[in-house]
């Protein structure tokens, strides 16, 4: 086993354990404090079918008509991954706009960090691997993954503040 | 249909919808649906809600 194939497989297992870890010492401190009520049960319900229905149409016109056209410039593979990734986005915006993401109780700004993060760090290596274009010989690049990665979580972010902007503006709401 | 009723009684005990909705443990957003008539509450959140606001059930929820 080479020394790269060793280092990536320390790396996910100490990804794993950390997280691992992180998991049970939430549960055990922290059960109870974060939770979705029923309304927004029902909510986050909806989304996970209006997902999973953009996913089959996405892939329905992809297969149908944009497969012939588009297999030069656009592997296969990352249309899979693409239509999962707009499928989530959907959904995330979905709940959002139906104030359904958050949990009761729970801190909007870590999750506003970690996708910033996540938006930030993806559209970093994109923009260093600009060179090696969407396609390479059939396959999905790390360019395009960490553009639909980049975006993605963008977009999230963008439907964040518009919904935090929204709130704002409607908050005389609250008391009618 | 807006549930005045509801909204009266919780003005009537001087709680925002916030507290309302840390008392049920709930979102802000859920009260203001129920209060809105957006959004039917289970019989549990509805007897959650009565509990916090001091009322029972046919004074809040039967029309």
């Amino acid at each position: 086993m080479s020394s790269y194939s060793l280092g990536v497989l320390v790396g996910l297992a100490v990804t794993f354990a950390i997280l691992l870890i992180s998991f049970f010492l939430r549960k055990k401190y922290h059960a109870g404090e974060e939770h979705y009520d029923e309304r927004q049960i029902l909510i986050r319900g909806k989304g996970y079918k209006i997902s999973f229905m953009t996913v089959v149409v996405i892939n329905a016109f992809y297969s149908f008509f944009f497969y012939g056209i588009t297999k030069e410039f656009v592997s296969p593979q990352f249309v899979v991954l693409a239509s999962a990734y707009i499928g989530i986005v959907v959904y995330t915006l979905y709940c959002i706009f139906n104030d359904a993401y958050l949990q009761v109780g729970q801190n909007a700004k870590t999750w506003i960090i970690v996708l910033l993060i996540v938006t930030i760090s993806n559209a970093y290596c994109a923009i260093v691997s600009l060179d090696r274009g969407f396609n390479d010989a059939g396959f999905a690049t790390s360019f395009s993954f960490n553009t639909l990665f980049a975006v993605s979580f963008a977009v999230v972010l963008a439907g964040i503040a518009i919904k935090y902007f929204l709130d704002k503006r409607g908050s005389a709401d609250e008391e009618s | 249909m807006k549930n005045l009723k509801m909204k009266a009684a919780r003005a009537g005990k001087d709680l925002s919808q916030q507290q309302l909705a840390d008392l049920c443990e709930v979102s802000r957003q859920t009260i203001n649906a129920i209060e809105k008539g957006d959004y039917n509450p289970t019989i549990s959140l509805c007897i959650a809600i009565c509990k916090a606001l001091d009322k029972t059930l046919d004074e809040l929820f039967w029309e």
